[in-house]
């Protein structure tokens, strides 16, 4: 019942394999927005996660170049 | 969440302290039981248990059964407590043990009331939590947090699914809009999907204000798509959600639909008068505006109908003359002035003498008194003449006002019959019940005019959002050809085009879930409803739908929605079934370690109805606690629930002094001398 205990593995595992079908950095962003809306409420999800995109898309520009 | 006991002082009809136990022993069948059986007469303190636990967990004072009921008349100190203790405080509390996921806890809220001038004064003073760990070792909560740790044990928005009054359980399936919203989120959080949301919505958010800041460096055509495809998604979002509303209030009308019919079935033996009623006063109406057109066409005829009152006297004087004229007397054989002449000249027109005295000039004098003027003659030939064409007009005209007053005559018998009809079938029909009957078929065809909108409105939403989807896939791609045109490969697009890619998936992973998960707990609810339900039900009601929006709807044998047409206690049970499926769901397929703690939950439900739930709940839940009226919870009951083996705790709420109330807890074992006999058919 719990938001912070793991009550419902399967679940989220239904999820993680559902997200494994996008491409890398869609998959990573995702299930750092999953982990994070998990625990935190959605600004501060919005906040947290500005972050990740700016990564990401950092690495994936490297990669491009 | 297993509940260990619940200790009440001063709380409602519980005067001093008074504690239970639960029965809290789930793993085997035939050891301490998981069933909780309080039993009392209404009025004795159930619902005062039921809100003791509510209180205790959210620090929530009213209940949805509360309906209107002013804050202020919801005391929630022991009345007798006050009266001892006027204009001195009275301290109350409830304090429930339970455990979850190995920890235990104590939690406690307590309240101060004082009684000044026969006005009850209540605060909330102080609430404690206690958290023991499986180690041993023991923390006390933080007041601030207390609430979430609650919340993360049992979610405030789905507690009504484990604590419920079972007269009011089915109304989880009649929900308004935004009720049924705050379920589903509540729900969405059981099964894990809020997460989920919160997430996509986040990543909206930051899609939204990255091509915002993408769009002010790129260049004037891609600003433009950029905004048209954000205008676009706006509108998409608003007809979404007009379009769900329009199925709420469809369902919501389809169900009122069904429940005006239900009423009006009550007045099928008068539906046929109704519609009688209705025939006598058209007809009535109808021969009305007959019968004022009739005398409207006598009227016009009066001028010429007043002559026939000389009708008689006109014949007489015709038939006077006629005779004359019949005899040869009008006109006369020999004129009158000519024998004038030879009565004069004493000689006839032969030349024979018409002496005095003589025979030949007494009939000559006879002759003359027989005939008339020849003027007289004259006029009563003309007035002959015109007597007999006025007779002819009189028949006709007779015969005319004979007509309109047999027209007349006849329309009248036929507005007497039909107010002697009317008035029979008024009679039949009674009075203010029956004319309810009639605001019901009105309000019926208002019903049914409104789905019709809302129907003909949804498949306008529906065309409108799929323009919208194939503008915004239009769009996308112009953008993605501007875009390779004007060559941008800056971090801003890369991060706005991240954003979006990933709040897509989110998207797509969303709505995959959410439809597997839903039709997960629907199959699960099915297959609970079908064991749930009495026989008939089982043959008529087949599969259990949980809508998009979490609401519920059930089939017919022919895949027909039904949820309209089933009764109180099929709703009743079907919630219980969908509740069920949500638990099995959450859980994994496990047993969930949540108590159903229900309030009355058998009145409305057949014996068939309840020995399902009887034999069914105990082995769903981890625990089960019942609180059961002298009425609903009977030796037939008290025999299936031993017979399962999982009955653990029985307590009776006795009539105590001062209108107050004591928990006694008997012997389950003693439970059958305790109760009533199940009523005789």
């Amino acid at each position: 019942m719990s938001k912070n205990e793991p009550d419902l593995p399967e679940l989220n595992a239904l999820i993680s394999e559902k997200l494994s079908a996008f491409p890398p950095g869609v998959m990573k962003l995702a299930t750092k927005a999953l982990q994070l809306s998990d625990q935190l409420p959605e600004q501060a999800v919005v906040e947290a996660l500005m972050g990740h995109v700016r990564e990401i898309a950092r690495q994936q520009g490297g990669r491009q170049r | 969440m297993i509940l260990h006991s619940l200790k009440l002082c001063n709380f409602r009809q519980f005067k001093g302290e008074q504690q239970l136990a639960f029965a809290d022993d789930d793993r085997k069948v035939g050891g301490g039981g998981n069933v909780t059986v309080i039993f009392g007469e209404n009025g004795r303190g159930k619902t005062g248990i039921f809100r003791a636990v509510v209180f205790c967990l959210f620090g929530e004072r009213r209940l949805s059964q509360d309906g209107d009921v002013p804050d202020a008349e919801l005391q929630l100190v022991n009345t007798s407590a006050l009266d001892e203790n006027t204009g001195r405080p009275v301290k109350a509390y409830v304090e429930l043990q339970f455990s979850h996921k190995e920890k235990h806890y104590i939690l406690r809220r307590t309240l101060l009331a004082m009684d000044k001038n026969g006005i009850t004064h209540e605060e909330f003073t102080e609430v404690t939590m206690m958290e023991t760990r499986s180690t041993g070792n023991s923390l006390a909560v933080a007041p601030v947090d207390i609430d979430n740790v609650v919340a993360t044990i049992l979610d405030r928005r789905v507690k009504d699914y484990f604590l419920f009054d079972g007269e009011k359980i089915e109304r989880l399936t009649r929900a308004d809009i935004s009720q049924r919203r705050e379920i589903a989120k509540g729900i969405k959080n059981l099964l894990n999907v809020d997460a989920l949301e919160i997430a996509r919505r986040a990543m909206d958010k930051i899609t939204r204000t990255l091509e915002s800041d993408a769009r002010e460096q790129a260049s004037p055509e891609i600003a433009k798509l950029l905004k048209q495809r954000n205008d676009n998604e706006e509108m998409q979002r608003q007809k979404k959600e007009r379009l769900e509303e329009c199925g709420v209030e469809g369902d919501r009308g389809r169900s009122e639909l069904a429940r005006v019919d239900r009423e009006l079935e009550n007045f099928k033996d008068i539906r046929h008068l109704l519609q009688e009623r209705k025939t006598a006063e058209d007809s009535l109406a109808a021969l009305d505006k007959r019968a004022a057109e009739a005398l409207e066409q006598m009227k016009a005829y009066t001028g010429r109908a007043a002559a026939l009152l000389v009708g008689s006297a006109v014949s007489a004087v015709f038939e006077h003359i006629d005779a004359r004229h019949q005899k040869g007397e009008i006109p006369s054989e020999i004129r009158k002035d000519l024998i004038e002449k030879i009565l004069a000249k004493r000689e006839c027109i032969c030349g024979t003498a018409v002496c005095d005295g003589t025979k030949e000039q007494r009939c000559i004098r006879e002759w003359l008194a027989r005939t008339a003027d020849a003027g007289v003659e004259d006029a009563a030939l003309t007035l002959w003449r015109d007597l007999n064409g006025i007779r002819t007009h009189f028949d006709d005209d007779r015969m005319h006002v004979q007509n309109q007053l047999i027209a007349f005559g006849n329309i009248r018998n036929d507005l007497a019959n039909t107010r002697d009809r009317l008035s029979g079938i008024r009679k039949a029909i009674g009075t203010s019940d029956r004319q309810d009957a009639s605001e019901l078929d009105k309000h019926r065809a208002q019903i049914d005019e409104k789905l019709r909108k809302l129907e003909a409105e949804a498949i306008v939403l529906e065309d409108e959002l799929k323009q919208l989807l194939q503008d915004h896939a239009r769009l996308s791609a112009r953008i993605k050809e501007e875009e390779v045109k004007a060559n941008r490969h800056d971090e801003l697009s890369r991060r706005a085009l991240l954003a979006r890619d990933t709040r897509d998936a989110l998207d797509t992973v969303y709505a995959e879930f959410t439809r597997e998960i839903r039709d997960i707990v629907g199959k699960a609810a099915t297959g609970f409803f079908q064991e749930l339900l009495d026989q008939e039900g089982r043959v008529n009601l087949r599969t259990v739908v949980v809508n998009d929006n979490y609401s519920l709807q059930v089939l017919d044998r022919w895949d027909r929605p039904f949820l309209a047409n089933i009764s109180a206690g099929q709703r009743q049970v079907m919630s219980i079934a969908f509740i069920a499926a949500l638990a099995q769901t959450a859980a994994c397929n496990k047993t969930l370690e949540m108590p159903l703690f229900m309030d009355t939950p058998f009145g409305r439900l057949s014996t068939e109805h309840r020995k399902n739930l009887i034999r069914f709940i105990p082995g769903l839940a981890s625990q089960w606690v019942l609180l059961a009226t002298d009425t609903e919870f009977r030796k037939l009951e008290a025999r299936l629930l031993r017979s399962g083996k999982r009955w653990g705790k029985f307590y009776m709420l006795r009539a105590s002094e001062g209108g107050n109330t004591s928990i006694e807890e008997k012997n389950v074992s003693d439970a059958l001398a305790l109760l009533k006999e199940e009523d005789v058919p």
